[in-house]
């Protein structure tokens, strides 16, 4: 009885071991367009949610403590998003995938502090500005998430 | 019941919870305790309540460790809780006791998480 | 009258008791990425609860024990020892999910960091569970979470609330850019969110308090039957809300803030304090049952005195158990886990751990020592063991698909 046990414990300690090792290998191209992928959706769903709660504070339908509670996690989401696609060299073949993510990343991060600035300051003329900025920016996320989904 | 004073332990008694006279929690049926009689024949005496009897009973290297460790945790009194036959009232859905609980020996880590953390916040002696 | 108020109210509590953070999570999560396509999942999850919460009600009203209880004598004490550690930890995880939706709405109404409102709303919960007089909190909050209805009114005021959201629901399939794996996954987490292990032991537990006798039978069965069904329309509201504002931006969902946005979109800043009260509310509402299910659990796994009408110093272990989970809960969140994560996790632990917690219920309400003719008819049994099946499927690919998806990824 406690040999089978043994067993069992051992195969359960190998499959753990297999899964770890699978989960820690170096990426090839195919995860590391997934995981691209997975960056991309996070900004375009930060992007989104910013430019609704902006146009919806414009409106006078939101108070500003869950505004900043709003803009800052969706802030958050896209440095995560960056750090997930800086994080890891890209494999052959996966460069212009980079290439192409990395600048909507980054215009991401800054329109959503822009957009706070904008909204902080009271000023309508940068908030309709930048608000634009984001939904431009949605689409093209939207894009890069369809062509390589 | 097999017969009026039968009953199979093993189903209808053992892990049964104890109620005292007043509905009072005051353990499970967790071993009970046979002795002979003159002809040899085995007659129940007493429910044991305890962590040590429990672990006794279910084996294995789980029931040794909960065993072990009672044991070493025991501090002055010795042994499970011992509850004489003689104090069953009723077996239905749970044992009914006819004396109150306040009569038998305390649990020890019921005794010693009241002394050093339960009685000593504020409020403890007031139900809702 | 006074009896038709008893019960009017008792369905109202039951019906913002109904939904909890992980009903939150789950509905809003797939209402975003599936539409309503998943709909039909929280109906199929309603009647399950139903089900097994009357057979727990009618254990309750005839034995008079909790159904916990009753689990060690019908198991046997080797096995329902591991039911008691598997329902303790998942107890324990809802409750720190739980405790971690209450910070993040306060931090939605303060812009405080919700990490610093872990440990006030810990303290707080505990003290309410310590002193305060339960019976009337747990009526106060279920009672803020039928607050939960501005989604419901949000659903009509949005736009795409027409013949879309019926279509969508028709076609239970996954949609655009998704695949099955996710769509199973997705399943199991809602299904799990509307039968979560905690409301059949919280329920049982209550009733023996309250000392329900045969006599209370009816009200208990109209609670179950009205108040369930309802409660499990309000998470639709929350899945059609995001079906409407999420799923065509093909938003992720996965901030409680994003949950709260439609129906301040809807009916302005009074729409946003009403929806974020109502998260607060039945987060609170839930961590409460979830700490005392946790500490219940173990006591009546050892028959040990428990329960709000006994003094604390008449149940020390009952009461340390409870302070100990109380903490242990808020250290999980302390950890910096993302709440939201938490709740994601435990959906899926609890789909693991749910035939441990369905199948000796279904025994025990066909146990005629202790329910005399009260036992299971047909129907119920019917019910029974088809639920029994789904759980099983459930939880046996619950952590697959978790590992396939990537959490959903």
């Amino acid at each position: 009885m406690i040999s089978r046990r043994w067993i069992l414990a051992a195969g359960v300690a190998v499959v753990v071991w297999l899964g770890v090792a699978y989960r820690a290998a170096p990426p090839d191209a195919h995860d590391y367009r997934r995981d691209a992928v997975s960056a991309a959706q996070a900004a375009l769903a930060a992007v989104r949610s910013v430019a609704l709660a902006g146009q919806a504070q414009q409106d006078g339908k939101l108070f500003d403590p869950y505004l900043s509670t709003v803009i800052d996690d969706e802030a958050g989401a896209v440095a995560s998003a960056q750090q997930q696609v800086l994080g890891q060299p890209p494999p052959d073949g996966t460069r212009t995938v980079r290439d192409q993510l990395l600048p909507l990343l980054v215009q991401a991060g800054r329109e959503i502090a822009d957009l706070d600035a904008a909204l902080s300051h009271g000023d309508h003329a940068g908030v309709g500005q930048h608000l634009n900025a984001l939904h431009d920016l949605g689409d093209r996320l939207d894009d890069f998430v369809e062509r390589y989904q | 019941m097999i017969g009026d004073d039968r009953m199979d332990v093993g189903y209808e008694l053992l892990d049964l919870q104890i109620l005292d006279r007043d509905g009072m929690e005051v353990g499970k049926v967790d071993d009970v305790e046979f002795h002979l009689d003159e002809d040899g024949v085995p007659y129940l005496t007493a429910l044991l309540v305890g962590p040590d009897v429990f672990g006794h009973r279910i084996g294995g290297w789980l029931g040794r460790v909960i065993a072990a460790t009672t044991r070493r945790l025991r501090t002055n009194r010795s042994g499970p809780v011992r509850i004489p036959y003689d104090l069953i009232g009723s077996v239905r859905s749970a044992v009914t006791l006819t004396v109150s609980r306040d009569l038998l020996p305390e649990p020890e880590l019921e005794h010693w998480l009241r002394e050093h953390l339960i009685a000593r916040i504020p409020g403890s002696g007031h139900a809702q | 009258m006074k009896k038709f108020f008893a019960v009017t109210l008792g369905i109202l509590t039951a019906i913002g008791g109904f939904v909890d953070v992980g009903d939150l999570v789950a509905s809003s999560l797939s209402g975003a990425r599936f539409g309503l396509a998943l709909a039909w999942v929280v109906v199929v999850g309603v009647v399950g609860i139903c089900a097994y919460a009357e057979m727990c009600g009618r254990v309750v009203a005839i034995s008079n024990r909790p159904v916990f209880d009753l689990v060690r004598e019908r198991l046997g004490a080797r096995v329902s020892l591991l039911n008691l550690v598997a329902s303790y930890l998942v107890n324990l995880l809802t409750l720190g999910a739980e405790l971690g939706g209450v910070a993040l709405a306060l931090q939605l109404a303060t812009s405080v960091s919700y990490l610093l409102w872990v440990p006030v709303a810990a303290f707080v919960l505990w003290v309410v569970l310590w002193r305060v007089k339960f019976e009337t909190l747990e009526r106060v909050f279920g009672l803020l979470g039928l607050t939960l209805v501005i989604f419901a009114v949000a659903v009509f005021r949005l736009p795409g609330h027409g013949p879309e959201l019926w279509h969508q629901a028709l076609s239970p399939v996954p949609t655009h850019g998704e695949n099955w794996n996710t769509y199973g996954y997705f399943a199991i987490s809602l299904f799990a969110s509307a039968m979560t292990p905690y409301e059949v032991f919280f329920f049982s537990s209550g009733g023996v308090e309250e000392k329900w006798g045969p006599r209370e039978l009816s009200e208990m069965r109209s609670n179950v039957f009205v108040g369930f069904p309802l409660g499990g329309g309000l998470a639709l509201a929350l899945m059609a809300v995001a079906a409407q504002v999420y799923h065509p931006l093909n938003v992720k969902l996965d901030t409680l803030g994003q949950v709260a946005l439609p129906a301040a979109l809807a009916v302005g800043k009074l729409g946003l304090a009403i929806a974020i009260l109502a998260l607060f509310a039945v987060t609170f509402g839930a961590a409460m049952e979830t700490g005392l299910s946790s500490a219940y659990v173990v006591a009546q796994h050892f028959g040990w005195a428990w329960g709000k009408l006994v003094p604390p110093r008449r149940a020390a272990r009952f009461h340390t158990v409870l302070l100990v989970s109380v903490l242990v809960g808020a250290a999980v969140l302390l950890t910096t886990i993302n709440p939201i994560q938490l709740t994601e996790y435990m959906l899926v632990f609890s789909a693991v751990v749910l035939p441990l917690t369905y199948l000796p219920i279904l025994v025990v309400a066909n146990d005629r020592r202790y329910l005399q003719d009260h036992v299971n008819g047909k129907l119920a049994n019917t019910v029974g063991v088809v639920y029994l099946v789904v759980i099983v499927v459930a939880a046996v690919a619950a952590v697959p698909l978790m590992i396939v998806t990537g959490a959903g990824g």
